[in-house]
């Protein structure tokens, strides 16, 4: 049996949203990981890997996504994607 | 928001000249001169501020396609041109590969959600293979308005 997928909500904090260089450090950051993340912004699921998805939740700055993550090392992808959300991308 | 919300179709080119990206980003910015949507005496200014951005990372984000972009002070709303190169340019993509489709997208400084909003169109539309192979085979400016039109109104899919 596969382990439960590992699931945390994040905030978008940052002024612009979820753009597109916010955008390119979650891919860079989720390639790293040997799992699978998706990202929801209510029924609307993404991969963490696929910038064009990523764009397409066009997830604002106060929204809440929710990241789910599986595979071996499904929890420190998702740490390291909740990390980024938190730093606020590096912005503001 | 739609592609109509924000795309000068005067400033739509289908057969780009140049191969740099800073060159392109020229061609694209001179269109929307030339469609009256941004000054002449503003034109070196948004090039510098395009090119800046692309310092960051660049906008070519795979599949052939890139978003450069800015914000700058002289434009007050969403600005925005699209632009196909049949020979490709090379503009450092995430995935190497060069680009023929580009979205380019000029915002008000203090208006980061139309930004956006116009990005998730974009993405959205583009996730839908045959829009995109057809805008990147286009050879006229009025074949790509069709196309934007038919997303607008839900032709292609999600």
């Amino acid at each position: 049996m596969s382990e439960p997928a590992l699931k945390r909500t994040v905030t978008v904090a940052n002024r612009a949203g979820l753009h597109a260089r916010a955008a390119v450090m979650v891919v860079t950051e989720a390639r790293k990981f040997d799992a699978r993340v998706v990202i929801s912004k209510r029924l609307h699921e993404v991969e963490a890997t696929d910038i064009l998805q990523l764009m397409s939740l066009g997830a604002a700055q106060g929204e809440q996504l929710s990241l789910e993550g599986s595979g071996n090392e499904a929890q420190a992808a998702v740490d390291a994607l909740e990390q980024l959300f938190l730093r606020k991308f590096d912005e503001d | 928001m739609k592609f109509t919300d924000f795309i000068c179709r005067d400033a739509i080119h289908a057969n780009m000249v140049a191969l740099d990206k800073e060159g392109a980003i020229r061609e694209m910015v001179q269109a929307l001169v030339e469609a009256k949507r941004v000054n002449s005496a503003d034109f070196e200014s948004i090039v510098k501020a395009i090119l800046k951005r692309e310092e960051l990372g660049s906008t070519g984000i795979g599949r052939g396609v890139a978003v450069p972009h800015t914000k700058h002070p002289s434009v007050d709303r969403l600005v925005g041109t699209v632009s196909v190169s049949s020979s490709g340019v090379d503009f450092a993509s995430l995935d190497g590969e060069t680009v023929n489709l580009f979205f380019l997208l000029i915002s008000p400084p203090d208006r980061p959600g139309d930004h956006l909003r116009a990005l998730e169109n974009i993405s959205r539309q583009l996730r839908d293979d045959t829009f995109c192979h057809l805008l990147k085979q286009a050879k006229l400016p009025q074949d790509i308005t069709l196309l934007l039109d038919e997303a607008d109104n839900h032709q292609f899919g999600s």
